[in-house]
């Protein structure tokens, strides 16, 4: 073989593995951004930015998480094909909007029924009603969230071994800044273990947003206080969900009993 | 020349070596997260018994978990609606007619459990038992005293369908609900030839179907029903929180249950999940975060022995086709 032949087959094939390693470092593993405005617009699939909500009684929240914005546009989705007439006039608990990457937003309201850009969706309770209201109330088990709903609760009484009183000021101060302090817990082996550990009866707080707004799901939540945990109840959860949270809420002792 | 060209050669099996191990390494991250064992569930109980259930086995057994939590009418549909390619390897929760329905489509699989009470299980032991509830009307004391003082409180289902309880009474949905389905089909045991006037006028009462079991009881609860039927242990979870609920007991039991489904490949793992919720330590968590009645504890279930094991699936279908049909009018 001549010279010349080696030194192509040579250069070929170094020629061939700088492609190689070229595609490699280019094509492979890396994130390619489409942001052609023709491009996201033409399509109904565009990609949900943010959420937010509006609960009746606890406020404005917004959904951070992306995966979980996903997850609710994913039941919209669903539920945005279903058309179902006219909506009965019950108020909503959750009115909300949902804002896309092309600029698009999505408006809904949710109560017993629910509507959705204007459309009855629903108009009695259903499956995927209900797995929204649990979904957006997730949203709001943050500690500073309860923090927040705690301070603006008009009505906090507090009940022990078949008792009530309604607490004083400087209880509710020191009650929201242990909600604010605590830290939500997921590992059921630790709440396990906190509940057995506990050795008195658990103490409720019970909150009531608006004062002249009795006999209302939406307006209620209850915190039932143990030891070294606590944990809270949304009453218009349809599922009657609670979430855990660490913390010592309520002062422990003699003074607990007062 | 030989030089040269053992010399290229060379160059192109190193290339190719590099390019190959790199792929490797990829191909080996994967299967390493693969060995990790993976449970997939649909929760029909409530979301933290779910959870509650799932990480405690998996803190023990080494795996990761993920779950669906659906209603039990909505999660037969799913679990149907899958059954070529079924995603979850586990049912937590829904009462036993759901599970024995899972049966009956050949979609779940038998559980080799040594549990040993028969009124628990399914004869053939495709679903186990683990908890047991039982109906009860519940009601708002501070409305009922406000409307009706000293009278008596309705006893039976045929009771709430006086005319005073008009718009008063809150009812699962049996279209969605496993709760639901069992006030149904008390409703048609219960009643003989007399029950489809009783669910006619029971319908005609409700206010409100909800897609939830638990769902009448916080409408009671917090006063904006005054009657509602569900079962007792999600009253009793409000009763404990100083709600002013009374609970009146049906004649009606349930048993809330666990299955596997065919077709998956996590057999081993589902097996060993269930005898965990079946153990002592199961159980015991149980205790902690649900208010039914766990299977352990049960030494008699007389009304539950009636009914397991018969064939109540194409008698039910029948019942939800009557309960839409009434509702419709």
């Amino acid at each position: 073989m001549k010279a010349s032949t080696i030194a192509y087959l040579f250069l070929m094939g170094v020629l061939f593995a700088l492609g190689l390693l070229l595609l490699q470092q280019t094509v492979f593993g890396r994130l390619h951004v489409l942001d052609e405005p023709k491009r996201l617009n033409a399509s109904d699939d565009s990609l949900p930015t943010e959420l937010t909500l509006r609960h009746r009684a606890w406020g404005e929240q917004t959904v951070e998480d992306g995966t979980e914005v996903q997850r609710i546009t994913t039941l919209l989705k669903q539920m945005k094909t279903v058309t179902n007439g006219t909506c009965p006039a019950d108020p909503a608990t959750f009115n909300g909007t949902l804002r896309f990457l092309n600029g698009t937003t999505w408006t809904f309201s949710l109560g017993e029924s629910m509507t959705l850009n204007g459309q009855c969706v629903a108009k009695r309770p259903s499956t995927q009603t209900t797995t929204l209201k649990a979904r957006f109330l997730n949203a709001y088990h943050e500690p500073e969230q309860l923090a927040r709903q705690f301070a603006e609760a008009e009505v906090v009484t507090w009940y022990a071994a078949g008792r009530s009183r309604t607490l004083t000021a400087r209880e509710r101060e020191d009650v929201k800044r242990r909600l604010a302090q605590a830290e939500p817990m997921t590992d059921y082996e630790e709440v396990g273990q906190a509940l057995d550990a506990s050795q008195r009866q658990p103490r409720i707080l019970k909150l009531q947003r608006f004062m002249n707004e009795q006999n209302t799901r939406a307006n209620l939540l209850n915190i039932t206080v143990y030891e070294t945990l606590f944990s809270v109840q949304y009453m218009d959860d349809d599922n009657g969900n609670t979430f855990y949270l660490k913390g010592q809420l309520l002062p422990t002792g003699k003074e607990a009993d007062r | 020349m030989r030089k040269g060209m053992l010399f290229l050669l060379s160059i192109i099996c190193l290339m190719s070596i590099w390019i190959v191990r790199n792929n490797e390494q990829t191909k080996q991250g994967t299967a390493a997260r693969e060995t990790v064992p993976h449970l997939t569930a649909y929760v029909s109980a409530k979301e933290d018994i779910g959870r509650a259930l799932l990480s405690s086995y998996c803190e023990q057994a080494g795996c990761t978990y993920e779950f669906v939590r659906l209603s039990t009418e909505e999660l037969v549909r799913r679990v149907t609606k899958e059954a070529d390619h079924p995603r979850a390897d586990v049912i937590i929760g829904g009462t036993w007619d759901a599970h024995q329905t899972l049966k009956q489509r050949g979609l779940s699989t038998p559980f080799p459990s040594d549990m040993d009470q028969a009124e628990l299980q399914d004869p053939d032991r495709y679903w186990i038992g683990y908890e047991v509830e039982r109906l009860a009307i519940v009601i708002n004391t501070d409305v009922w005293n406000e409307r009706f003082g000293a009278a008596p409180y309705p006893k039976t289902l045929a009771d709430l369908t006086a005319k005073r309880y008009q718009d008063e009474l809150i009812l699962p949905d049996p279209n969605h609900s496993g709760t639901g389905a069992t006030i149904l089909q008390a409703v048609f045991d219960g009643y003989g030839t007399k029950a489809e006037e009783v669910l006619r006028q029971l319908i005609e009462r409700t206010r409100l179907f909800t897609a939830n079991g638990f769902a009448p009881t916080s409408y009671v609860a917090s006063g904006e029903a005054m009657l509602g039927v569900n079962f007792i242990g999600d009253q009793q979870s409000l009763r404990e929180k100083y709600y002013p609920v009374k609970s009146v007991p049906l004649d009606t039991y349930s048993i809330n249950a666990i299955s596997k489904l065919k077709g998956r490949t996590q057999q081993k793992q589902a097996n060993a999940f269930m005898r965990f919720v079946l153990s002592a330590d199961g159980q015991a968590i149980l205790r902690k975060v649900s208010f039914g009645t766990p299977t352990y504890a049960i030494a008699k279930t007389q009304p539950i022995q009636q009914n397991v094991g018969q064939d109540i699936v194409a008698d039910y279908r029948d019942y939800l086709r009557r309960f839409n049909q009434l509702q419709d009018k």
